[in-house]
């Protein structure tokens, strides 16, 4: 009986306690549905898709500066280069790449899954060697790997409770966010484990990036809002 | 050792497969194919002078395929049915053979909308999905006997303040899941419906259980009418099964609804309100709703309706949620008595919602005689399988 009581105890009280991120400052974005957010080259501006189709760049505060709301649906998941925005249509199982310059769409590029509607494609980033990945949300999680051609070379299945939200490479490790626990991981791509998570006081986080100076956004689609947490570079956060 | 038996069978149920939806599609349109299928094990303690233990059975419950689509950016649709229920000509309102057969149009900036066969917007219990539910049934005056939970007819609906709130107006034909039969009665008549829904800090999902455990305390609040006025001519007969067997589903006069709801979650803990005031105004002075008492002594009016209380707790680390429910409802002011029930419930999540083994207990504390059931306790065990 004490055996029962105490594996009762352990399960409940979830062992592994995750540490606590408290967000400095956050802002409240006149963008529907915001779903995924990253950051420009430069570092001075962010590009922020909206789950009704719509990508928009704004400033490092959210404010829009410009936005492309047609041929875009149920976008989820967005990355940027020097020259291209590359944005995620979950249910279209589609990444358009658009031109920076003038946010004119240049490419479609297929990725077939057959999944769940609900359940395709929501973290979209680039490996330290250049290859892409592609995180599924859930039921299973798959992280596919494309080459530059947009071929798919590795299709992975990871074991984590909960989903996949949004993905991002920063300070040569990988980041996943889980909406579902509303956490943030710092993850080994190659044993698919995690290394380190946060617990996040956030509703519905659906998206991330790191500013140069290891600022985290986080985020939240239900709020559309942002929030700042600081600077995973001067704390052991980030650990190369 | 039985701890180590235990611990084995925990993680083989953990571990087992539960493949999630299919979707085909051509990068512009998408279909997406899913289903669930759910049996239980029923027993009834019988209340005295009952002998009919016929409840006490196994029984399939659903046999479900899903087929909801999408077309662009602007065109959805859903088929759903219940191959279990067709089969068997069964027209529980709660589980019915045929459950969606609708399209919504969602290109207009003003408003969404739906035309065809599904659910009405009113109540969040009924909007509630079984599947995300740790109850084999919903609240006994909500689920079908007291007002219809399904209807052909049309829907606008508009969401605003960030999805925090939510408008639905529908006009239905009335005679709720009878009219799958094609005729309306003889009064022609039809039913208004609407809802107002609003959540804080964010939209308020549809969902009894707080499997996320949020960060931040939520609520949701709920109100919505609804309104039909049929007057059949004289000799003229609704059709079979469009009143129910409380007589009160579709009246032959007017019958005016409002509920109210409200929902809370946090940290695991979820909570949920529901009210349902009705007034009857049968248009015959004879009618039978009135029990033989006269005008001066009714006003004319009958009223019916019921509260429930419902509180939940998700215990993540052995995925297991806990409930409990209290309802009180009365089928007719003028018919002396009320009905109350006490129902627990016990889910161990094999995978999620997706893959659930769950448990449920009714007992019938008091029972006005409309309707009455022939047993004090019903005890209620199965599994509920997604895919």
């Amino acid at each position: 009986m004490r055996n029962y009581l105490l594996l009762l105890l352990c399960f409940s009280l979830q062992l592994g306690a995750q540490e606590k991120l408290q967000p400095i400052k956050s802002i409240q974005l006149d963008i529907p549905e915001p779903s995924d957010v990253c950051v420009s080259v430069s570092g001075k501006s962010l590009f922020i898709v909206s789950d009704n189709g719509g990508l928009y760049e704004t400033d490092l505060n959210g404010k829009v500066l410009r936005s492309v709301l047609h041929d875009l649906v149920d976008t989820e998941g967005v990355y940027a280069d020097e020259q291209f925005v590359y944005v995620v249509e979950e249910r279209n199982r589609l990444i358009k790449k658009f031109s920076i310059a003038d946010f004119e769409l240049i490419q479609s590029i297929a990725v077939p899954y057959s999944g769940g509607r609900n359940k395709g494609f929501e973290g979209i980033t680039k490996s330290k060697d250049g290859n892409w990945l592609l995180f599924t949300e859930s039921e299973p999680i798959w992280m596919f790997v494309l080459n530059n051609d947009f071929q798919i070379i590795n299709q992975q299945k990871w074991e984590l409770e909960g989903d996949v939200s949004s993905a991002c490479f920063y300070n040569k490790s990988l980041w996943l966010l889980n909406d579902e626990k509303a956490k943030l991981m710092r993850v080994d791509s190659k044993k698919r484990s995690i290394l380190q998570e946060y617990s996040l006081p956030i509703l519905n986080p659906e998206g991330l990036c790191f500013l140069n100076d290891g600022t985290l956004l986080v985020l939240s689609d239900d709020e559309a809002r942002l929030y700042y947490f600081s600077n995973f570079n001067s704390s052991n956060h980030a650990r190369k | 050792m039985r701890v180590n038996k235990y611990i084995i069978f925990l993680l083989v149920m953990a571990s087992h497969p539960c493949m999630s939806q299919t979707t085909i599609g051509n990068n512009e349109n998408s279909l997406e194919i899913s289903g669930s299928t759910s049996s239980y094990f029923n027993y009834r303690d019988l209340s005295p002078g009952n002998t009919d233990k016929s409840k006490n059975r196994f029984s399939l419950r659903d046999a479900q395929l899903s087929l909801e689509g999408r077309n662009g950016k602007n065109w959805e649709y859903q088929l759903q049915f219940d191959i279990a229920d067709i089969i068997a000509g069964v027209n529980d309102p709660e589980n019915p053979g045929l459950m969606d057969a609708w399209m919504k149009y969602k290109g207009l900036k003003c408003f969404d909308i739906r035309l065809g066969y599904g659910k009405i917007s009113w109540s969040r219990f009924d909007l509630t999905s079984f599947n995300n539910s740790v109850y084999w049934q919903r609240p006994e005056f909500l689920r079908g006997g007291f007002a219809s939970m399904r209807d052909v007819g049309v829907e606008l609906s508009k969401s605003f303040w960030k999805q925090r709130a939510a408008v639905q107006l529908g006009v239905y034909t009335g005679l709720g899941e009878v009219s799958l039969k094609g005729d309306n009665d003889a009064s022609g008549a039809l039913e208004y419906t609407g809802r107002f829904s609003f959540g804080w800090p964010t939209q308020y999902r549809y969902q009894e259980i707080d499997t996320r455990h949020v960060k931040k305390p939520m609520i949701g609040i709920g109100i919505s009418g609804r309104y039909s006025n049929r007057a059949l001519p004289k000799g003229a007969f609704f059709p079979a099964g469009a009143i129910s067997s409380y007589g009160i589903k579709v009246i032959d006069g007017e019958k005016a609804t409002i509920e109210a709801d409200a929902a809370f979650q946090w940290k695991g803990f979820s909570a949920q309100f529901e009210i349902v005031k009705m007034k009857l105004t049968p248009q015959d002075t004879s009618s039978s709703l009135f029990y033989g008492k006269s005008r001066s002594q009714t006003g004319g009016n009958v009223f019916a309706g019921g509260y429930t209380a419902q509180v939940n707790y998700h215990i993540s680390g052995i995925k297991v949620i806990v409930s409990g429910r209290y309802e009180s409802y009365n089928a007719n002011d003028i018919f002396l008595g009320i009905n109350e029930r006490f129902s627990s419930a016990l889910a161990y999540q094999i995978n999620g919602f997706r893959s659930m083994i769950k448990a449920q207990y009714i007992h019938v504390i008091q029972s006005e005689n409309i309707n009455q059931p022939d047993w004090v306790n019903q005890y209620r065990i199965g599994w509920q399988y997604q895919f």
